[in-house]
């Protein structure tokens, strides 16, 4: 059985509820299973929050991520909280305008300006879309239809263009995005 | 009770279970008139009660669809029905301790609400079915079994209470003034939004007992001096004007 | 007397959608025929309510947001016997609130559907974290006897089916019905695959009819509307087949209490729904429902994959409880183990059914049940050396 599980955390407003069911939703339109769950505090905004998603081939039982394969970080206290539960040989994705990140064996670690990618599109909002597009281009866990059609479902109106086209820039044309990759390096805290 | 109105009563569950010298009987039958003269369908009639004395008066006596609820919720049982059938049109006969103790939050938010439901609160000033306990209508100076040295708590005023929530149709009056009172029953009946009908009924064999009023006549004086004609009331002065109650069409927007 | 059955189309257009428990339950509402929505916010639940506002307006039905929970079930009841289906969703501070309305749909035999979305209590406890609290509190919550019907999803897609088969319940056996999800299942988003026509049962109407007894053997009786001419005598208090009020005579109570209660009871086979897994040949068999249903299925595949017997009894309906399907199985298990996030409510009732000793594993600590949970208790017990 093929069971992925990944966690988003970072601040409310950062939109890693919305990104946590992008990619569930790309999941099951991708023909897997999947399910995504969510903590947040009582607070709407600029409290702590995370998701977890599981992606499988086979029908999910238990649907909470306990021990993530991939880490999306959006907030140091999210990194923080969520990187060493990771699982040996796992990826760690964090923006690194507001992560800095700790030495961990065994994980591959990538940096990404994702915030700052989005203001350079337009609109630091889509940070979170700019984070999944260059996750699943690393990890291609998903095709990558399935997230453009899951943008399309899933954004709002006002929202779909932009976040399509945070898609497609990051994913198509990595002339626009300058990931700092890290991989297999050890970062001191 | 006239003939012609006897198709409008269950007959069956008569007499009545009210004691002798209660005013909920002439209630019963002033909204049986009041529903007649304001010309509405019997058979889209719901009356909707709660749990006292006055909720009696239209279940099981009114040949009607009724709805004996529990205590303090006959409005929101008749919010409901009216939403899911607006054709309907409902009719809330409940006590004061029912509608505003128990049940007050679900009256101000009605009134506020403005649907087009009828309320008319049988005021005897004390809880009657339960053996005479103070209401949040009781005088200051009543006797109740739970004010057994007088001196309780200030009481609404439900008219005034009901106005500042928004009621848009308000008319109260004693069972004594029956012409009036179906008068301004028919008319509630027929308002467009929330109406509130207050109507002061006597309770001789509790409020009466316990407060030394020994006959009807009696207690048809003593409400005579509490409750006023409005016109009459507002030429009082101010201290004159204390512990009395206006009765009338008090708001009619 | 039987429920009417019709099939229709579903009014949502079919195929797959990704939804949050909350929303799933509101678009099962919407499939089941829902037209009527009376609630008050609370978390965790709050969700539906809003869903329920678009749906109710896109598809044709009334929503009011009452002044409290008392209000709503009070309002739901109004308009249930208005000839409404009628729903709200919860959790346990209102359900609380709700319950002497509860006891009046019981006794009144007023069709309606409450979602209860769980969450830690008691009191206001842990208001955005999941509990199992309430799965007593449905069925003995309001005073008398009386006897309803509790669903208990485990899946985004059963908050949509529950929801969706509540209503019928609720029509056919004039009964509230309640969906018992908690805050897990409940903000949980998954795949929901919405059919393309659903079967809408309806209750009984014969014109005429006593609504309040029968003899037919199924002890539903007709259940006509307000408005259609029919002069409904409805109340709380004790009463005859016409509705009239019998508070002094003893036969007419018992005749009464008696009916609600069997009228479930005698059914209890066709309603009471249950899965079982790995259940052929079985040592620790688990009993387990909702949410801790999923956490007791990946031991199960666990101790599966290690050799160890295990299989999962998963109740659907938790009342009425599948006694008979439980009992078939259960007696070659030699452990019986019922993990619950409560402090085992359940494994007393399993007791009672299976007349032998069962592991309680209680987890109160307002989190979702976890595996961990389980296979540290199944340890502690030494049930298991893994």
């Amino acid at each position: 059985m093929k069971r992925i599980d990944l966690i988003i955390c970072g601040f409310g407003g950062q939109g890693v509820i919305f990104a946590g069911e992008l990619i569930g939703r790309a999941g099951m339109l991708a023909g897997m299973e999947s399910a995504q769950s969510s903590a947040y505090g009582a607070e709407a905004r600029g409290s702590a929050c995370s998701t977890g998603v599981v992606l499988s081939d086979e029908p999910i039982d238990y649907p909470i991520v306990r021990q993530p394969d991939i880490l999306l970080a959006f907030s140091q206290d999210g990194y923080r909280a969520y990187a060493s539960l990771v699982k040996s040989g796992g990826q760690i994705f964090y923006d690194c305008d507001l992560v800095r990140p700790a030495s961990i064996d065994s994980i591959e670690q990538t940096g990404i300006p994702a915030t700052a990618e989005a203001a350079a599109i337009g609109n630091k909002n889509v940070a979170n879309v700019v984070m999944l597009a260059k996750m699943l281009a690393a990890t291609e866990i998903l095709p990558q239809e399935a997230l453009i059609k899951s943008i399309i479902e899933q954004s709002s109106p006002a929202y779909r263009e932009i976040n399509l086209k945070a898609l497609v820039l990051c994913q198509l044309c990595n002339v626009v995005c300058h990931p700092k990759r890290s991989e297999g390096s050890r970062l001191d805290e | 009770m006239s003939r012609t109105l006897l198709p409008y009563l269950r007959l069956e569950a008569f007499p009545t279970p009210f004691c002798s010298g209660c005013g909920h009987g002439i209630l019963l039958g002033a909204v049986v008139r009041a529903v007649n003269k304001a010309g509405l369908d019997w058979n889209k009639l719901l009356f909707a009660s709660g749990i006292g004395c006055a909720a009696w008066i239209p279940s099981p006596h009114f040949a009607a669809d009724t709805l004996h609820t529990l205590h303090g919720r006959p409005i929101a049982f008749g919010t409901g029905a009216y939403l899911a059938n607006k054709s309907l049109k409902v009719i809330v006969i409940s006590g004061d301790g029912d509608l505003s103790a128990i049940g007050g939050n679900h009256l101000i938010h009605a009134a506020r609400r403005n649907l087009p439901l009828t309320v008319i609160c049988a005021n005897n000033s004390i809880y009657g079915m339960t053996g005479g306990q103070a209401a949040p209508t009781t005088p200051c100076d009543a006797f109740t079994q739970t004010t057994p040295w007088a001196g309780g708590e200030p009481p609404f005023d439900l008219c005034r209470l009901v106005e500042g929530a928004g009621a848009k149709y308000i008319a109260r009056h004693t069972v004594f003034q029956i012409r009036q009172l179906i008068n301004v029953m028919s008319k509630a009946l027929v308002f467009d939004g929330f109406s509130f009908i207050e109507v002061i009924s006597p309770c001789p064999t509790h409020f009466g007992k316990l407060n030394a009023i020994s006959s009807l006549g009696d207690f048809r004086a003593r409400l005579k001096e509490i409750y006023i004609d409005k016109r009459r009331l507002d030429k009082l002065t101010a201290s004159e004007r204390q512990n009395k109650f206006p009765t009338g069409e008090l708001t009619a927007l | 007397m039987r429920p009417t059955i019709e099939r229709v189309k579903s009014p949502i257009p079919p195929g797959n959608y990704f939804l949050m428990g909350d929303d799933a339950a509101a678009d099962g509402a919407i499939v089941a025929g829902c037209n009527f929505f009376a609630g008050y916010p609370i978390t965790p639940a709050s969700e539906l309510m809003v869903r329920i506002v678009h749906r109710l307006k896109e598809f044709g039905g009334e929503f009011i947001q009452m002044e409290d929970e008392i209000g709503s079930i009070c309002a739901m009841i109004g308009a249930s016997w208005a000839g409404a289906r009628a729903m709200t969703a919860t959790s346990g501070p209102g359900f609380s609130l709700m319950m002497e309305g509860i006891g009046y749909a019981a006794f009144t035999e007023t069709p309606l559907v409450v979602v209860d979305i769980q969450r830690a209590g008691p009191a206001t406890g842990q208001a955005t974290r999941p509990g199992s609290g309430d799965v007593l509190q449905v069925k003995y919550g309001s005073h008398g006897d009386y006897e309803i019907i509790a669903f208990s999803p485990w899946s985004v897609q059963e908050m949509f089916d529950l929801t969706a088969a509540a209503f019928n319940y609720a029509e056919a056996y004039r009964v509230p019905v309640f969906v018992m999800a908690d805050e897990s299942v409940g903000h949980l988003h998954e795949k929901v695959a919405i059919p393309d026509t659903v079967e809408r049962w309806r209750r009984p109407t014969q014109p005429g009819a006593q609504p309040f007894d029968t003899d037919d053997p199924d002890g539903v009786p007709s259940m006509p509307a307000f408005g259609q001419g029919e002069k409904l005598l409805i109340t709380g208090s004790t009463h005859n087949g016409l509705g009239f009020r019998k508070t002094q005579d003893s036969s007419v109570h018992s005749r009464l209490v008696k009916r609600l209660v069997q009228k479930i009871r005698n059914a209890a086979d066709n309603i009471a729904q249950s899965q079982a897994y790995y259940t052929e040949e079985v040592e620790i068999l688990f009993v387990a429902y909702g949410f801790s249903a999923r956490a007791a299925l990946n031991v199960v595949h666990n101790l599966r994959r290690a050799g160890v017997k295990a299989g999962l009894f998963r109740p659907i309906t938790l009342w009425p409880f599948p006694e008979k399907a439980l009992l078939s199985i259960a007696s070659q298990a030699r452990f019986i183990i019922a993990p619950e996030m409560n402090w085992g409510q359940m494994a007393r009732e399993i007791e009672r059914i299976l007349h032998r000793p069962v592991i309680s594993i209680p987890q109160v600590n307002g989190e979702g049940m976890k595996p961990e949970t389980i296979f540290a208790a199944l340890k502690a017990q030494s049930l298991v050396n893994l």
